[in-house]
């Protein structure tokens, strides 16, 4: 299998692509500028995007000029449809086992994690006030009466009807 | 955060569910007793059993909507099933909170058989009871599940559910914030359990629940199976907020 340098403007991202990825680019890009670009796009002969099309935004963010590809020549119009699909698919039957994560990236002390979306979100307990009378503020509901039956509820359970003159 | 599957018991999700239940083990499930009364037993069994956790409603949200029923009555029927449904994978079952429509000092009757016959009723606190009760409810079960509710506006403002998080942690009180389905608010707040059904909304207004519109359906299998294919997508969102707040909630 070789892996050839493409100028990323001769690249052509699939145009029918049923996948929703830009809010992966951000994290994709991160991964190309800590770890370099290590795995290549997949093109077919005709430089259309296979498989990568986030790697591929990725760059393009990053201002890159060249990527490494790989060229799926060895499969046909239909096969390469199939794979462009189950390439993605697979992935999704993947998941994590939280404790063995955990352990992993409790290892990995020199590198934001989080720049890949690891998230080592937390909240600041001191910075939020305490519940007081002071503190709570009743939500207030504007009420309304049916003038049909005279049910009596909060105006967001009514629907406005325009007059019929 | 664990945020449960509401709205399963419908005959259409009921089907689409079924349908996969030997492929998948199902997360978190909430289902409704006002339901599951309905001729829907074995199914909520069936759902138990191929759940991780499951949370039961006590109904008190379709009296929201005008149905009523003899409120001892329903309330007696309720603790019965409770003792022969329940398992240890059954976080607990909702009280019957209709304060609005027969007052609190009645709602806590109603507790009271509820509690005969099980330590995991979860009472839900509503504005009516006022902030000292809310205080009290988390000392009294300290260690244990409470809910407040999440629609907006009710009775807690966005901005304060940070607040009573806080205060239930004094007494580690797991919270459930009922109904709460809004990104906005669970991106923020870091509540141990809340439900959804916008699965099953998506489902009915052609949409998949990443964005997409659903094909026109052109029988009851291609119904079924879009129900199935939110269901499956919904099950991607649990995990999601899952690890979100793990850490937070020490799950």
């Amino acid at each position: 299998m070789e892996i050839i340098n493409k100028k990323i403007n001769d690249l052509k991202p699939y145009e029918n692509n049923p996948r929703f990825n830009d809010e992966a680019v951000e994290y994709v890009a991160n991964s190309i500028k800590e770890f370099g670009f290590k795995v290549p796009i997949i093109i077919d002969k005709n430089n259309v995007i296979v498989a990568g099309h986030t790697r591929y935004k990725a760059s393009m963010e990053l201002g890159l000029k060249e990527v490494p590809c790989i060229i799926a020549d060895d499969l046909n119009e239909e096969q390469i449809k199939a794979f462009r699909l189950a390439d993605n698919k697979v992935s999704e039957k993947a998941s994590w086992n939280y404790e063995l994560l955990d352990e992993e990236l409790d290892n990995i002390l020199n590198i934001d994690m989080s720049e890949f979306d690891f998230n080592n979100i937390d909240i600041d307990w001191g910075n939020v006030s305490d519940l007081t009378n002071e503190t709570y503020e009743e939500p207030q509901h504007t009420m309304l009466e049916c003038p049909s039956c005279h049910h009596i509820d909060r105006d967001i359970h009514f629907k406005k009807v325009e007059d019929e003159e | 955060m664990k945020v449960f599957l509401s709205a399963v018991e419908g005959s259409a999700p009921r089907e689409a569910l079924l349908s996969i239940i030997d492929k998948v083990k199902f997360k978190y499930n909430l289902m409704s007793y006002y339901y599951i009364k309905q001729k829907n037993e074995d199914f909520a069994a069936k759902i138990r059993d191929n759940s991780e956790l499951v949370i039961i409603d006590s109904g008190a949200h379709s009296f929201q909507k005008g149905k009523r029923v003899d409120w001892i009555e329903y309330t007696k029927e309720y603790a019965e099933w409770i003792k022969t449904f329940d398992r240890p994978n059954v976080v607990g079952y909702f009280e019957m909170d209709v304060d609005n429509i027969i007052g609190y000092d009645k709602v806590l009757e109603l507790r009271k058989i509820l509690e005969n016959v099980s330590n995991k009723i979860i009472p839900v606190w509503h504005k009516n009871r006022g902030l000292k009760e809310y205080k009290k409810m988390c000392k009294d079960y300290h260690d244990r599940v409470i809910a407040i509710t999440g629609f907006k506006n009710e009775d807690i403002k966005d901005e304060q559910y940070l607040m009573f998080l806080k205060y239930a942690r004094k007494y580690n009180c797991k919270v459930h914030c009922l109904g709460m389905t809004r990104k906005k608010i669970l991106d923020k707040v870091p509540f141990d359990f809340s439900d959804s059904s916008s699965w099953l909304q998506y489902t009915i207004y052609g949409r998949s629940l990443d964005g997409r519109k659903l094909p026109k359906i052109k029988g009851e299998e291609d119904r079924k199976n879009q129900f199935a294919h939110n269901y499956l997508l919904a099950m991607k969102m649990q995990e999601y907020y899952y690890n979100k707040w793990r850490k937070v909630n020490k799950d």
